[in-house]
């Protein structure tokens, strides 16, 4: 659905004519340089307000953008003004969290680089992380800005690298790191069920009802029990049925209960600018 | 985006007014209890056993940026790291998301100077991994090893790789306390850490750790909200069962399950 759609008429106009439209050229230089002396502007006026002005204003801008969310939230959704404005605002949002890309590399080259520089302990892994950069950079820009294949679906040398540095090697780390997973859940496993306490001897017993209910052998082994009698309770596919509908469903929804209620204060804290700490302007 | 239905609109308002009332109750200077939390009071000798092995804290903020989860994170951090530079210890932190590299930067800069102990601060010690799930879970256990790490703190936002950094601590054999609201993420913990914060319990840190009577206030003001939920969840149980037997009371236990459920 397009929300814009419920946006007054004239700022849709707005929107999708002037604000949001690629540019190209001159103006895409202009619109950028432009957005950068703006920028600038707002940055250097905000440096020059004294702490308590600039504090007072970061609060007034929390609160207003809050504000705009949790009216839109509880207005009802036929007729509601503030609809329109969500994907504009997410998009702005975006778009503000891009100006965060460069912080990521400058950390990454400056503990790299100092790591090759120094010669430290596993330098070399460093240098590996500066080869792979540069490769996958100078590739994906070649196969992007440079000469494109001649057949559909064929690759270009600059398009080959690209693909087997990404998607042949970096696509495949990401499941292999996951497939780590499947001999660690063993480890973590086997010291959670060990029998030291009436606790874990408790886990275990229902660890063990619940994997065998789960499989034919299980089933098999109170398949004797009539699945009409009174005592079908007592099959283990039912009873694993019961222990994670029943005691496990009602303990996880207890710390549910508790998490959404502590997302909501600490939501509020932050919405009305009561929240201390490090982060905030009252060190813990 | 989803609109607040009859129920939500009360409901919201009225555990928001629960909170805020009880805040106001802390700053009138009301008498507030609460109850010890074993996973945050065992931070101080986590850090305090790796200052006693000579090795390094690791803390990971898990997948989150800046978002309300990873904000409770952040205070968690500058705790850790107030008392290692007590110790003279320091305090590695690997992130995700790049925007919190210099929130992460000025809350240990600030840490350490609260210690006396600006010389201590270094700002490679807060690294960005990579914005990739697995990629930063490789990252991390590359730390643990080659740092040899003696205790691991992870707060924050948790997925599939909660596991794998908790057994590599464990491997390494660090001390490891973790925390996070995210249920599903819990049970693995719970296995591998020698301390785990459970769902709420993590909302409760800043408040435990400071004893902030705007946040005690509001802690307490959860309690009273869950309350709210337990009534709810009684009366709808209760009405649910009765109106299955007397038929007189079917359209109201209707009505209620009706306006619960958004309708």
């Amino acid at each position: 659905m397009d929300r814009t759609q419920t946006a007054p008429a004239f700022l849709q106009e707005f929107f999708s004519k002037h604000l949001f439209v690629p540019l190209h050229g001159w103006a895409f230089v202009g619109a950028l340089l432009g957005t950068l002396l703006v920028a600038g502007l707002l940055f250097f006026l905000l440096s020059a307000l004294p702490p308590l002005a600039r504090r007072r204003l970061m609060k007034t801008l929390a609160f207003v953008a809050g504000l705009f969310y949790a009216v839109e939230f509880f207005w009802p959704e036929k007729g509601n003004p503030l609809t329109g404005y969500l994907i504009p605002l997410g998009t702005f949002l975006r778009v503000m969290g891009c100006f965060a890309i460069g912080l990521g590399l400058i950390s990454l080259c400056t503990v790299h680089g100092k790591a090759v520089g120094r010669r430290s302990e596993g330098w070399i892994n460093s240098a590996a992380f500066f080869a792979a950069f540069f490769a996958i950079v100078v590739f994906g820009f070649w196969q992007q800005y440079g000469k494109q294949p001649v057949h559909p679906g064929a690759y270009t040398f600059a398009g080959g690298m690209f693909h087997i540095l990404f998607i042949g090697m970096y696509n495949s780390l990401e499941p292999t790191m996951f497939s780590i997973l499947a001999f660690f859940i063993t480890s973590a496993a086997y010291r959670a069920f060990r029998v030291k306490s009436a606790e874990a001897s408790l886990m275990l017993g229902a660890a063990f009802i619940v994997m065998l209910g789960q499989v034919p052998v299980g089933m098999i082994l109170t398949s004797w029990i009539p699945p009409d009698s009174g005592f079908a309770f007592f099959r283990l596919e039912k009873l694993a049925n019961w222990i994670l509908t029943g005691v496990s469903s009602a303990a996880f929804r207890g710390i549910l209960f508790g998490t959404v209620i502590g997302n909501l204060a600490l939501s509020l804290r932050t919405w009305l600018s009561l929240e201390k700490g490090a982060y905030f302007d009252k060190p813990l | 985006m989803k609109h607040a239905d009859p129920f939500m609109a009360v409901l919201l308002p009225l555990l928001s007014g629960l909170i805020l009332v009880n805040i106001l109750r802390a700053r009138r200077g009301s008498d507030l209890f609460i109850r010890k939390i074993p996973g945050i009071d065992a931070i101080g000798e986590a850090v305090g056993r790796a200052t006693e092995m000579g090795r390094p804290i690791l803390f990971s903020i898990g997948l989150g940026g800046i978002d309300i989860v990873t904000l409770l994170a952040f205070e968690v951090v500058a705790h850790v790291t107030r008392l290692a530079a007590r110790y003279r210890n320091r305090v590695i932190v690997p992130v995700v998301d790049p925007v919190a590299i210099p929130v992460l930067e000025e809350i240990e800069r600030e840490a350490f100077a609260s210690e006396h102990r600006p010389e201590g601060f270094n700002a490679d010690d807060i690294r960005f991994l990579s914005d990739s799930q697995f990629a930063y879970a490789a990252g991390v256990v590359g730390i643990m090893h080659r740092e040899q790490v003696a205790t691991n703190f992870f707060f924050g936002i948790f997925a599939a790789e909660s596991l794998i950094l908790a057994e590599t601590g464990q491997h390494v054999g660090a001390v490891q306390v973790a925390g996070t609201p995210s249920a599903l993420q819990v049970p693995f913990f719970i296995v591998t850490c020698d301390y785990t914060v459970i769902g709420e319990e993590y909302y409760a840190t800043t408040a435990y750790i400071s004893r902030e009577p705007v946040l005690l206030g509001s802690l307490v003001g959860q309690d009273w909200g869950k309350l709210v939920l337990l009534v709810l969840a009684v009366v709808g149980t209760l009405l649910t069962t009765l109106g299955a037997a007397l038929p007189t009371l079917k359209p109201v236990a209707d009505v209620f399950v009706k306006w619960i459920g958004g309708g």
